[in-house]
């Protein structure tokens, strides 16, 4: 029988997490907390194929420039954990050189010097793809890692979950399936099984290769995907990383930043061991420095700091300019420094109402937001709450949090500065909700020639987590559906701002399409015009003056915005973020994020930003047509079979032009940076539109589009007329 | 030269014939669907009284059903819930489209069943659900309730709002009416044991879709879905027991359930509400004699074979 619906009991005192438990606020309520609703079917063991939690080892020093965070704890399918490992021991990323040191005989590849690498890593990218071969018909991928593949496909003993295939054995499995040459046909569910792409028998498993469309086909080829005599082909190689889904990673995010810090550390593991060893044999055949790189990561998440207080930001930042001092390091050494530029998207929440900002002050009182859970809603729902303070318990803002009918305060938070704490919310015995609290001090990061010390800064974080409304696994932690409340009380008189946002909430179960995600529901915030159509950021199309308005302004009693939108992993100064615009008449996807005008994040999210708002780290760098068609939604790349072509929507596949935008630039010798090379080419595609005299309104778009809306680079053909 | 004349020629009145009867007329095989229903459900339907939202087995209510508490204040509680469920029209609308119409193919998706290999099986759960429709009927009429859009226009359901009363649900009186009738005829289990069955879990928990689907839809409140749960059990229950017997004392339910003592203004119709607070409300009695269904009787039999 099930669980005995009770009455809700207070919010407790606070606890301390303590080590070895995981610090951070996800994994914790995953893995020591109410967690997700887990489904076995009868007889299901353990060890079966299910998800295993595995606690990495921090690295052995390394010698060369490494991404920290490969030390996180991650939950990997069973079935794509290396069997080899003890369960009880600790796992390491795979060593930097290992098997592809120059004794290591694991790899041989013909790579000209003016090479550039492109890096994927998205979820269900085929291999066999004509536009991802030469002519010859064999492959342009230098190496395939399945995060989430069968490890006794290859059986490496180095590679600790999943399995990774090198260039040549990618052409002896299109040997195998196709002939290996682009005249016979590609038998391509046998060639994505043997792969590890598709995988249709264990419970956690991976269809999209199987289906008519996959993203990750879409996006590789729209970044990296050419007409296999084109130059494009020759200098572009590709090593893809083929990450898990939702399912593994954790419905909103939970293991994507170790996940993805293991997949971009891959990439630039193998692109410098494949330079590595062919300097031993021959210096003059390699650039100077390693290959240039450049990565495409379609994902994200929308709640987190936005800025360099994020882990997932303020590692790549760390690294990229590591990686550059590398260059000037004294003495031997055989690290490559070579150019690494990262593209994602930023995002798709513009009109979810997954964003608000609430302001508190003892003179105008408490605020509240009121935050609504779905009913039947299988996983957890998280907001998160970040407030620039300091520590000082008399001054700080307290958040509170009540559920549907009920008003309850929470204690004052007594936790030591450097500790994670939380209060839990019980139902009987059961736990229905927390609020992690953490006093993030990070140091304002400064890259010279290598990084220096800056001035610390701090934020109070709060993440608000809330178990499953609906269990088929018998849990009892099942929280009530409906409207929540989050109440920010400031007991100064200088109103403090409190930046709110609901986090990502993916498909919890293997190939879901559609989630249930919890949002602000603020009644005060429009949703539709009185045409019923869509509001969006600023009012489209421009007035007669060649003016729009911003549409947030207007709303001024509103708590929920549009700006500020802008995916929480892609909000910061080291990668590039693009959005989306319809490509027949260049008005901004509806769904494509707003960002936010001042740097560092100071402003409450209205303000009309300035010509230099696109620069700041908070909003888009450019932006890429994603809606391309009079008869359909999206725009067209590859499909999952090799030769569709198939429409998708979303910012996703701007991020992926827009990588594209940045290998063609490379391809032609710029030596600028990818954001600087987005920025110019979205600035150098908007200005013959702007009217100067009319100060036409483009200014303010710019926190939607970036510096302007860049044509897409995808070869099309025949051409459009 | 009309088609008589053509071909018939003179008609002799003495020359007549005795058909042979229908071989094994008592299983109605001779009859169409339609028909056979008609006896089914006319013959069951002889067991069954309601009054004052009582329903009773030959005398005997096996349950009772108030409204008591279903105050404006305790509606507003529940509209909270509705408006809650609204979000999910998107995701269910292909859904509670056809259950508008369609309720027992929802089950096949849980249980195999099509008319090659169960067709005693889908003759019964269809006389069962025609006999449902008419008791609840009943007792809506009885209790009656305005629907939530008659309360508030924002509501806006998605689909067409039925005439009749909102409370109990009809749609999961007669879902877990059928759930309870499938988990017996399949393995005999009782709903207590069946809704923890993992196998048998299934139709409890299709039952219960259907009934929020309603919700969702926007015609009705929670508390409707709870009452008609308790209902449709408490009616499965009793009609399997009564076929089991083969006439003589029997146990069936003693089902209560009253918003204002059961079923707070703020509680939802959850699938944990369903698990825990269901069972209790069903209660158990003794009565002497259900009375008599032959013809209904032969059709559980082959049923149940069917799934042996």
């Amino acid at each position: 029988m099930g669980v005995m619906p009770g009455a809700i009991g207070k919010w407790s005192d606070w606890i301390e997490i303590e080590a070895p438990d995981p610090a951070d606020p996800y994994i914790h309520w995953s893995s020591h907390g109410p967690g997700e609703d887990k489904v076995r079917m009868p007889g299901d063991k353990t060890a079966g194929d299910g998800l295993v939690f595995r606690q990495f080892a921090t690295p052995a020093k390394p010698k060369c420039p490494m991404l920290g965070g490969l030390d996180e704890p991650m939950a990997v399918p069973s079935q794509a954990v290396n069997p080899g490992l003890k369960p009880d021991r600790p796992v390491y990323h795979p060593p930097q050189e290992g098997d592809l040191s120059p004794a290591d005989p694991g790899m041989e590849t013909d790579i000209p010097k003016d090479a550039i690498i492109a890096g994927v890593i998205d979820v269900g990218i085929p291999l066999g793809h004509t536009r991802w071969r030469f002519s010859d018909g064999k492959t342009r991928l230098l190496a395939a890692w399945q995060m989430a593949g069968r490890w006794d496909l290859k059986r490496q003993p180095k590679i600790p979950f999943g399995c990774e295939f090198y260039e040549a054995e990618i052409n002896r499995l299109l040997q195998t399936h196709g002939g290996g040459s682009l005249d016979g046909r590609l038998d391509e569910h046998g060639f994505a099984l043997a792969t590890g792409t598709l995988n249709l028998t264990t419970e956690l498993r991976q269809v999209d290769v199987a289906r008519r469309a996959s993203h990750g086909a879409h996006v590789m080829d729209a970044a990296a995907g050419a007409d296999p005599k084109s130059d494009f082909a020759k200098r572009v190689r590709i090593i893809a990383v083929n990450a898990p889904s939702s399912a593994e990673f954790g419905a909103s995010g939970t293991f994507l930043d170790a996940y993805m810090l293991h997949a971009i550390q891959r990439i630039v593991d193998i692109a410098d061991g494949i330079w590595r060893k062919k300097r031993a044999k021959d210096p003059k055949s390699v650039p100077e420095g390693g290959y240039p790189i450049v990565i495409n990561l379609s994902f994200g998440k929308q709640a987190g700091a936005k800025d360099e207080m994020d882990r997932f930001a303020s590692e790549l930042a760390r690294f990229v300019c590591e990686r550059k001092a590398v260059r000037t390091r004294p003495g031997p050494h055989d690290c490559a420094w070579s150019r690494v530029d990262f593209v994602m998207p930023s995002g798709n929440d513009n009109l979810t109402r997954c964003n608000a900002f609430l302001e508190p002050s003892a003179v105008d009182g408490p605020q509240e937001l009121p935050w609504r859970i779905l009913p039947e809603d299988r996983s957890s729902n998280f907001a998160e709450i970040w407030v620039s303070e300091d520590w000082d318990p008399k001054s700080n803002i307290r958040i509170g949090v009540s559920p549907p009918g009920a008003n309850l305060s929470v204690p004052r938070p007594t936790c030591p500065p450097s500790a994670t704490c939380y209060t839990e919310l019980r139902r009987g015995d059961a736990p229905v909700a927390r609020i992690y609290v953490q006093r993030v001090r990070q140091e304002r990061f400064v890259c010279r020639s290598k990084p220096v010390p800056g001035e610390f800064y701090q934020k109070t974080r709060y993440v608000l987590c809330v178990a499953p409304t609906y269990r088929l696994d018998g849990s009892a932690s099942e929280a009530p559906a409906g409207l929540w409340t989050i109440k920010a009380t400031n007991p100064q008189k200088a109103p403090k701002s409190c930046v709110c946002s609901v986090q990502t909430d993916q498909a919890e179960t293997p190939s879901r399409s559609r989630n249930l995600r919890s949002y602000f529901d603020d009644p005060v915030y429009q949703r539709y015009d009185d045409f019923g159509r869509l509001m969006d950021s600023y009012s489209y199309p421009p007035d007669a003056n060649g003016a729009v308005v911003n549409q947030d302004l207007l709303a001024r009693h509103s708590k929920v915005r549009r700006h500020g939108t802008m995916n929480a992993s892609a909000a910061q100064k080291t990668v590039a973020r693009v959005g989306g615009f319809r490509g027949t008449d260049l008005r901004p996807a509806f769904y494509s994020a707003t960002g936010r005008g001042r740097p560092n994040g100071q402003d409450d999210g209205t303000t009309v930003p300035g010509a230099r708002g696109s620069r700041a780290a908070g909003a888009p760098t450019a932006s890429l047509p994603t809606e391309d068609g009079y008869a359909h939604p999206g725009i067209l790349a590859s499909g999952s079979a090799d030769g569709s072509v198939v429409a998708m929507s979303g910012t996703s596949f701007a991020s992926s032009q827009g990588a594209r935008v940045i290998l063609n630039a490379l391809l032609d010798g710029d030596r600028m940076s990818g954001k600087l090379i987005l920025f110019r080419a979205g600035r150098d595609a908007e200005k013959p539109r702007w009217n100067p005299a009319k100060r036409s309104g483009l200014v303010e778009l710019l926190e939607v589009i970036g510096g302007g809306r860049i044509p897409s680079p995808i070869p099309r053909w025949p051409p459009r007329i | 030269m009309v088609q008589h004349d053509a071909i018939v020629g003179t008609w002799d009145v003495g020359g007549i014939r005795k058909p042979a009867p229908p071989a094994t007329p008592d299983k109605l095989q001779y009859l169409s669907e339609a028909r056979r229903q008609q006896v089914l459900v006319g013959e069951l339907s002889s067991l069954f009284r309601v009054a004052d939202g009582k329903v009773m087995l030959n005398g005997s209510a096996i349950c009772s059903i108030d409204k008591t508490g279903t105050t404006k204040a305790y509606l507003v509680e529940q509209m909270n819930l509705v408006r809650g469920y609204a979000d999910l029209r998107a995701d269910r609308l292909a859904e509670i489209d056809r259950q508008t119409y369609d309720i027992i193919s929802f089950f096949g998706a849980a249980l195999p069943m099509n008319m090659g290999r169960k067709a005693f099986t889908l003759h019964v759960i269809s006389a069962i659900h025609a006999l449902v429709i008419y008791l609840e009927m009943q007792v809506k009429h009885q209790l009656w309730l305005g629907r939530p859009c008659q309360w508030a226009t924002e509501v806006q359901p998605v689909i067409q709002t039925p005439d009749h009363s909102s409370f109990p649900s009809g749609h999961a009186t007669e879902a877990f009416a059928i759930a309870t009738v499938l988990a017996r005829l399949a393995e005999d289990k009782g709903f207590a044991e069946a809704v923890s069955d993992p196998r048998l879990s299934v139709l409890f928990r299709m039952a219960h879709r259907i009934a929020m689907n309603r919700v969702v839809a926007g015609v009705h409140w929670p508390v409707d879905s709870a009452a008609g749960a308790v209902l449709g059990v408490a009616l499965g229950e009793a009609i399997a027991a009564t076929m089991a017997s083969g006439g003589g004392k029997v146990t069936v339910p003693n089902a209560a359930f009253s918003p204002k003592a059961h079923f707070p203004g703020t509680q939802d119709c959850s699938w944990s509400w369903v698990t825990s607070e269901l069972e209790p409300r069903l209660g158990t009695q003794s009565i002497a004699d259900p009375g008599a269904t032959p013809l209904f009787a032969l059709q559980w039999a082959e049923a149940r074979k069917e799934w042996a």
